[in-house]
């Protein structure tokens, strides 16, 4: 039975302790809402495969949601935790067999016109400000998705990444030098 | 670059934690943070990810309770076997098996003591149920009388051959051990009955007599017992059942 208003609500423990039980509407209440944010950090680093891996993630959050103790900050920090190693992993399979991914506005040509999802794809993919993070260097990118899109402390992402809290804050101090320095760049009334 | 000598690492965190204090300048900058926050994203395949992930949450669920109800089953199976243990009343092997094994860890459980009536067995095979019991053809109660009386039990037992030849394995060696000298009193012997203490008396008499080469004195229903079984003609009616009545002749009603 869903319990509508736990999720509506926010109430995150009922919810985590409902997923735990292997409810249904608890599971789908963690996916609703940290689905967003975490396609949101897939997006910034400019990846095509960005909703598998979100399934990905959330997949394997559900493998392991029953040794998960913690807050919703906590959680939030597991999943991008998951988030940030599926990426270590893709980069590194794509590092040894590239491959060159099959744009959606080819498959456009193929298919029917008018697709919901593809206009969807096509406004994320030319949002101007995933355009933007996604032209930093990947670990300033990354460092800048978990500090905002993740909503995440400079310690968690210190935990997420391995670095040092000083090592994130210059990292992030750098993006945001650079996107500055773009944005000076561009003509009057870009954004 | 003024924006970027102006902007400092305290700045960059003013800007990402949506500070007020944030100059004028670099409104731009925080627009875009803004927008990275709030972009929009598709929400198609929502179901199929979903359904992906109640099954898996379905699977695990049920290995999970598999899991207990295995785990559950073994902590149950285990307490039978300590329990049957202590009480002596498992197989030899098994019982030689957990002494070995609780003794190392401090827990004392019996050795196997070896009980006439578990090497019951051998008392149906080739015994007909006929003129003694009052049970009817099943032979139990002609059995049971047979296993009252200590020396046709030895006798007709495989134990008694046990003792006539040298203890093979070394579950017999540990169990000569721990039954002690032969003729003295042991600790196993003091947990026997007394019919197993007779009959161990009286088949350390037959073992000697075998020796020998003469009946075995002082005891001649375990001699005959033994040679009987020697024979292999346990099945007959043994003569030591002075007052069983004779097999009623075929046709001819007893009285």
């Amino acid at each position: 039975v869903c319990d509508a208003g736990a999720v509506a609500s926010g109430d995150f423990d009922v919810t985590l302790a409902a997923a735990k039980r292997g409810e249904a509407w608890g599971l789908e209440g963690l996916y609703r809402n940290h689905r967003p944010a975490v396609l949101r950090f897939f997006y910034g680093q400019h990846l095509a495969e960005a909703e598998d891996l979100t399934s990905d993630v959330f997949v394997s959050v559900a493998r392991s949601l029953t040794k998960f103790k913690g807050d919703e900050s906590s959680f939030r920090s597991w999943v991008f935790t998951i988030a940030h190693r599926r990426l270590t992993d893709h980069r590194r399979r794509w590092a040894r067999r590239p491959s060159e991914p099959f744009p959606p506005e080819r498959m456009a040509r193929h298919g029917t016109q008018g697709d919901a999802e593809l206009d969807a794809m096509s406004s994320v993919g030319t949002g101007r400000a995933i355009s933007r993070i996604a032209s930093l260097p990947p670990a300033q990118a990354e460092v800048l998705l978990l500090r905002v899109v993740a909503d995440l402390p400079v310690t968690e992402v210190s935990r997420i990444l391995g670095r040092k809290p000083e090592a994130i804050r210059a990292l992030q101090h750098r993006a945001l030098r650079r996107l500055a320095r773009e944005l000076e760049l561009e003509p009057e009334g870009a954004i | 670059m003024s924006d970027a000598t102006f902007l400092d690492e305290a700045m960059a965190e003013c800007i990402i934690d949506r500070s007020e204090d944030v100059p004028s300048d670099l409104q731009g900058l925080v627009a875009v943070i803004e927008e990275l926050r709030e972009t929009p994203v598709p929400s198609g395949g929502d179901d199929v990810v979903l359904a992906m992930l109640a099954a898996r949450q379905r699977s695990m669920a049920r290995s999970r309770r598999l899991r207990m109800r295995t785990q559950s089953s073994l902590v149950a199976a285990l307490a039978v076997a300590v329990g049957l243990a202590a009480a002596g009343d498992l197989p030899a092997v098994a019982q030689s098996a957990i002494h070995a094994l609780l003794g190392d860890v401090g827990i004392h459980v019996p050795y196997h003591v070896r009980h006439p009536q578990a090497q019951s067995g051998g008392y149906r095979t080739g015994t007909p149920a006929i003129g003694i019991g009052t049970t009817g053809a099943s032979g139990s109660g002609y059995s049971q009388r047979l296993r009252g009386n200590p020396a046709v039990t030895k006798a007709s037992s495989p134990a008694l051959k046990d003792v006539a030849q040298p203890p093979a394995g070394p579950g017999a060696f540990f169990s000569s051990l721990a039954e002690g000298p032969r003729g003295q009193s042991s600790r196993s012997e003091s947990l026997a009955s007394p019919s197993e203490s007779g009959a161990k008396g009286s088949r350390s008499s037959a073992l000697e007599a075998s020796e020998a080469g003469l009946p075995a004195s002082g005891n001649s229903a375990t001699a005959v017992g033994h040679s009987r079984s020697q024979r292999g003609d346990v099945g007959d009616q043994p003569s030591y059942f002075g007052s069983t009545p004779s097999l009623p002749a075929k046709g001819k009603p007893s009285k």
